[in-house]
């Protein structure tokens, strides 16, 4: 009697979460739907979510009018590199504000708390005029360098240090292991499923970068897709369906992140650890 | 010792010469536009840079709707473009921050004529009476039309001297209904200011006087000549209400032959010659009180003040401008250019409007040119972008037919004043 | 073991290293600028801070600006509503995923599309969903005051006012100013829930399973589990992930920009947007006042986050 309620139960919420999920894809799919239509007819009533004809020409419009292989290569560069630098300097600060004790903690904590809070917008141009200073503009020191320090990362692995259990690192203390040595042999490699969260948003983040991309690049080829397609956004108009083929292209490597960091994020999951 | 120098010497020459004659000055111009134009400025520089071996022009693009971030930027870094794209509308907030170089003392030095270009133009680009930009184009409003449906509605052509008598009664023949519900409407309808000036300058008005002492939108002129447009939307019903449109912009409806007429700039050419399933051609803006006023606006490059090479900036400018550069970006067919007609250099300038008579649609395309005879440029100034957002702001509810344009105008007037008074107080300075 | 206590040098290195290379300069010249009218053509240095060097004006100027109070309440009525919101659903969707069923990872997966796909696209299809007229959620909202019109009809009824324009009309949504904000809440509830729910997902995982065995050992029932383990286990994060979108709340803006651009007559302009608006938005730009602002917003984000920070210490479960 009691399985059975329990299992209509998960069949409810099985239910409830799928149709959640199929909305979210919606948006997706209108994006792909956009990208075969003819141009011009966006927004022609009645609003066709799907096309009646694919029309090709506007992914071999972004492939051969403007340089969309090197802003693609661009943009992994920019956003493998601002994931690699995030991981590695947000995790050893998260690893110290969690498991070491020092004078000041707090307070640099919270400094770091307070780059969060102040909008990137006013930074913008602060720190173009200083990377300007030291020739950086229009390099890929200017487009991931800055990336090196992020609060989000620091307080994302702070929390998740904390949160793990604490016994493993105590055993190699014992066996007269470094702090260094425990942090990478013992506590990094626990933290995976963090690591792979982070490493996602961060690949995102940069991924999807728009304004400081735009301000920090000169050349055409320097650009990320995102300032690149700008090139279909002109004063008057703006060329939907190019844009967004060019769009679903740039949707490929997150999804390959997405899939491919899941396995680590649902590592260790054993069967409904909320039934027990 | 002494050959030790010699040698150094020699090589320091050698070195020297080979400097000497690789050294070129690089002039960097900025501009947005899509990829088309992208490609017009590299193959215009190939020749530039083929004619001139001391001086390398170089095209930095930047996308339109971020231009200004990118620009500010480089002014504050002090690496400003040596030549920047602007438009008359930005042109005096710029010119008054004075990064704007003034070209007068190379116009004297090359005994320059800029009695080429359009004088509104041309006028446009003035700031405290002095010229700051060359213009490449203009743009200026015509009424499109879809000649079938006039057809269908047994309509002749409009005459290019109507009325806005004429285009009402026009608009209301084109507008269908069909079980109470309006499937076909006489014209699309914009609620971006260039395209409602067009109704408030025709009727006598002006958005402030020409010294930009006062506020005048709100006076009898200006607001009367409004509301006659608005009404075409709420009174008369011979053009779309939001509800209608759907999300449909103004100019998708006339394209997919909802409306018949759209109030419109050049820039429409390609597409609708590209895409339109009917017959369309082009006419006036029809008359009002005071005859038949469209704006000349315009863009066109301007030397930054920043810049460390400005002769040959200058030099990279007059070619931009000037017949060749004019002739390129014409034969894209995208401008109207800002070059007229000039006896002087006949050849050039007809070569520049041969490229521009592309065979038709549309058949009268003459019109692009002979409105700028009357047609006046935005009423721009230096702090135009604050005063367009009150004025945007305190006009949405007119356009969704809650308010008249006389008392929402009147509301905002104080605001816009004050402007006009701080503005007044920093020119005295 | 509690902790090592000394100065973690090595640790900290690379973040001290960026942080005062790209963050600590544009941080402070920012302070220095919402003392300014900086013209932002003359070139940026010491100089030119001190000749356009206005004292608090900026401050005062807030203080005095009706657009910006709006966008002010406009903010809070934003976080206020959305923040909860967003942190509430994402934690049940987190709840429902963190088990094994067939095709959970495709469902996880799906709740993350709206995070991989351009905030534009988003952002045009909301703009067309919410359409008074033609959108689907109208056209749903009309069916169902259609039907219950019809029901009070059947009794000879006259059906409320609220019924009827439900059936005629429906709320505006984007072009009515009360129904802006819950049209753009809307939209952004739904776009966010996957981030916060991977962050959930994330926390929930590592929790030890042997807790659970041991509560079940005891005799607990799944709710005991949940209120007994799962929460005060989970506490760490979901502090971290409410932090997170109040500071986001606070700072929402791409969907902004798209959907509504601030509007109608402002009723959707948030501090950032208005802050966007002053540094880039108008020409010339007023960065002076933007970076004004950007400091109030900083002052809110941090009397929130000490507020909280001291909260933490009562509700948060942490292994001391």
């Amino acid at each position: 009697m009691h399985k059975r309620k329990q299992r209509i139960a998960d069949a409810v919420i099985f239910v409830v979460l799928l149709v959640g999920g199929l909305t979210m894809l919606v948006p997706f799919l209108w994006m792909i739907a956009t990208s075969f239509k003819e141009p011009g007819s966006l927004f022609d009533l009645p609003i066709q979510l799907w096309p009646h004809h694919l029309h090709w020409e506007n992914y071999k419009r972004v492939l051969t009018a403007v340089p969309f292989g090197r802003w693609y290569l661009n943009s992994l560069i920019i956003a493998l590199g601002l994931t690699f630098l995030n991981l590695t300097s947000g995790a050893m600060a998260g690893y110290a504000f969690a498991r070491f004790r020092w004078k000041g903690k707090d307070a640099m904590f919270l400094l770091s708390l307070i780059t969060l809070m102040i909008p990137a917008h006013v930074l913008i141009i602060p720190l173009f005029v200083i990377l300007s200073k030291i020739g950086w503009i229009d390099t890929y020191y200017a487009l991931i360098l800055p990336g090196l320090f992020d609060a989000f990362a620091i307080f994302l692995m702070r929390q998740n240090f904390i949160s793990l259990p604490r016994e493993l690192e105590e055993a190699a203390l014992i066996d007269g292991a470094t702090p260094w040595q425990i942090y990478w042999k013992v506590a990094l490699p626990l933290a995976a499923p963090a690591l792979a969260t982070l490493g996602t948003f961060t690949f995102l983040a940069g991924w999807n970068s728009f304004l400081w991309p735009l301000v920090a690049t000169n050349s055409i080829t320097m650009r990320p897709i995102t300032v690149g397609l700008a090139v279909f956004n002109t004063q008057f108009s703006t060329e939907w369906t190019v844009l967004m083929a060019g769009l679903s292209l740039a949707t490929i490597p997150p999804i390959i992140v997405f899939l491919a960091a899941q396995k680590y994020f649902i590592r260790g999951l054993t069967l409904g650890s909320l039934k027990g | 010792m002494k050959r030790w120098t010699l040698a150094l010497g020699a090589l320091a020459l050698v070195l020297g010469m080979g400097l000497g004659m690789a050294r070129t000055t690089k002039v960097v111009v900025a501009g947005w536009g899509g990829e088309q134009e992208i490609a017009m400025y590299n193959e215009l520089f190939k020749k530039f840079n083929a004619t001139h071996p001391n001086i390398k022009a170089e095209f930095m693009h930047i996308p339109a709707k971020d231009y200004w971030t990118k620009i500010t930027a480089m002014f504050a870094a002090g690496k400003a473009p040596d030549l920047f794209f602007t438009n008359n509308i930005n042109f005096p907030a710029l010119a008054s921050k004075r990064v704007a170089q003034p070209l007068e003392p190379f116009i004297k030095k090359d005994n320059y004529d800029t009695g080429i270009f359009y004088k509104g133009i041309l006028d446009a680009f003035k700031y405290d009476g002095k010229l700051m930009a060359l213009p490449r184009d203009i743009s200026n409003l015509v009424v499109y039309y879809n000649r079938d449906m006039l057809k269908a509605a047994g309509l002749p052509d409009p005459d290019p001297n109507w009325t806005w008598d004429d285009f009402l009664r026009y608009a209301k023949a084109l507008t269908k209904e069909e079980n109470g519900k309006r499937t076909q409407w006489g014209v699309s309808f914009y609620t971006f200011f260039l395209f409602w000036e067009p109704w408030v300058w025709s009727n006598g008005g002006r958005w402030y006087t020409p010294d930009h002492t006062k506020f005048t939108l709100n006076q009898p002129a200006a607001t009367e000549g409004l509301q006659f447009y608005v009404d075409l939307r709420w009174k008369y019903h011979v053009a779309p209400t939001p509800e209608e449109s759907a999300d449909r912009s103004a100019y998708s409806m006339f394209l997919g032959g909802k409306t018949a007429f759209i109030v419109d700039g050049r820039w429409r050419v390609p597409s609708l010659k590209k895409k339109a399933k009917f017959d369309w051609d082009i006419i006036p803006f029809p008359k009002g009180k005071a005859g038949s006023i469209v704006d000349i606006d315009g863009s066109g490059w301007a030397m930054s003040s920043q810049s460390r090479h400005k002769d040959a900036a200058w030099e990279v400018l007059k070619f931009l401008a000037g017949p060749e550069g004019s002739l390129a970006f014409t034969k894209g067919g995208l401008i109207i250019p800002a070059i007229g007609f000039d006896p002087m250099h006949a050849d050039a300038t007809n070569a520049i409007l041969k490229a521009f008579f592309q065979p038709p649609p549309p058949r009268h395309q003459q019109y692009f040119l002979t409105v700028n005879k009357t047609a006046i440029p935005t009423e721009t100034f230096e702090r135009w972008s604050e005063v367009q957002n009150l004025i945007n702001k305190a006009l949405s509810p007119v356009w969704q037919g809650k308010e008249d344009v006389k008392s929402a105008l009147d509301k905002v007037a104080p605001q816009v004043q004050k402007i006009l008074d701080e503005v007044q107080a920093e020119r005295k300075k | 073991m509690s902790s090592y206590r000394r100065f973690p040098w090595l640790f900290i290195l690379p973040s001290l290293v960026g942080f005062l290379a790209f963050n600590a300069g544009p941080i402070i010249i920012s302070l220095l600028l919402s003392f300014t009218k900086w013209d932002v053509f003359s070139p940026l240095s010491l100089q030119s801070i001190r000749d356009s060097w206005i004292g608090f004006g900026n401050y005062v100027q807030m203080w005095q600006d009706p657009t910006l109070h709006k966008a002010f309440w406009n903010t809070l009525y934003y976080v206020l509503v959305a923040v909860p919101l967003e942190i509430l659903i994402s934690l049940l969707v987190a709840l429902g995923l963190n088990r094994d069923f067939p095709g959970v990872k495709l469902v996880r997966t799906l709740y993350l599309l709206p995070t991989v796909t351009s905030i534009v696209a988003v952002g045009l299809l909301w703009r067309w969903v919410l359409n008074p007229y033609v959108g689907p959620v109208n056209m749903f909202l009309r069916w169902i005051g259609g039907q219950l019109e019809a029901m009070f009809n059947l009794v000879h009824l006259h059906a409320p006012a609220t019924i009827h324009w439900l059936a005629t009309q429906g709320p505006g949504w984007l072009s009515d100013e009360h129904w802006a904000m819950p049209g753009v809440i809307l939209a952004a509830v739904w776009a966010g829930i996957g981030f916060r729910m991977l962050i959930f997902l994330a926390g929930l995982q590592n929790i030890d399973k042997t807790y659970y065995e041991v509560a079940s050992l005891d005799g607990a029932g799944p709710w005991h589990q949940f209120w007994y383990v799962t929460i005060p286990l989970l506490s760490p994060t979901v502090f971290l992930n409410t932090l997170l979108a109040l500071i986001g709340g606070f700072q929402v803006f791409g969907l902004i920009y798209v959907m509504t651009g601030g509007g109608p007559l402002d009723a959707t302009n948030v501090l950032l947007f208005y802050l966007y608006q002053k540094a880039f938005g108008i020409f010339p730009p007023d960065m002076g006042y933007a970076s004004a602002i950007a400091w109030l917003l900083f002052l809110l984000l941090f009397g929130l986050t000490v507020i909280q920070w001291q909260l933490r210490k009562r509700w948060v479960w942490e292994e001391a």
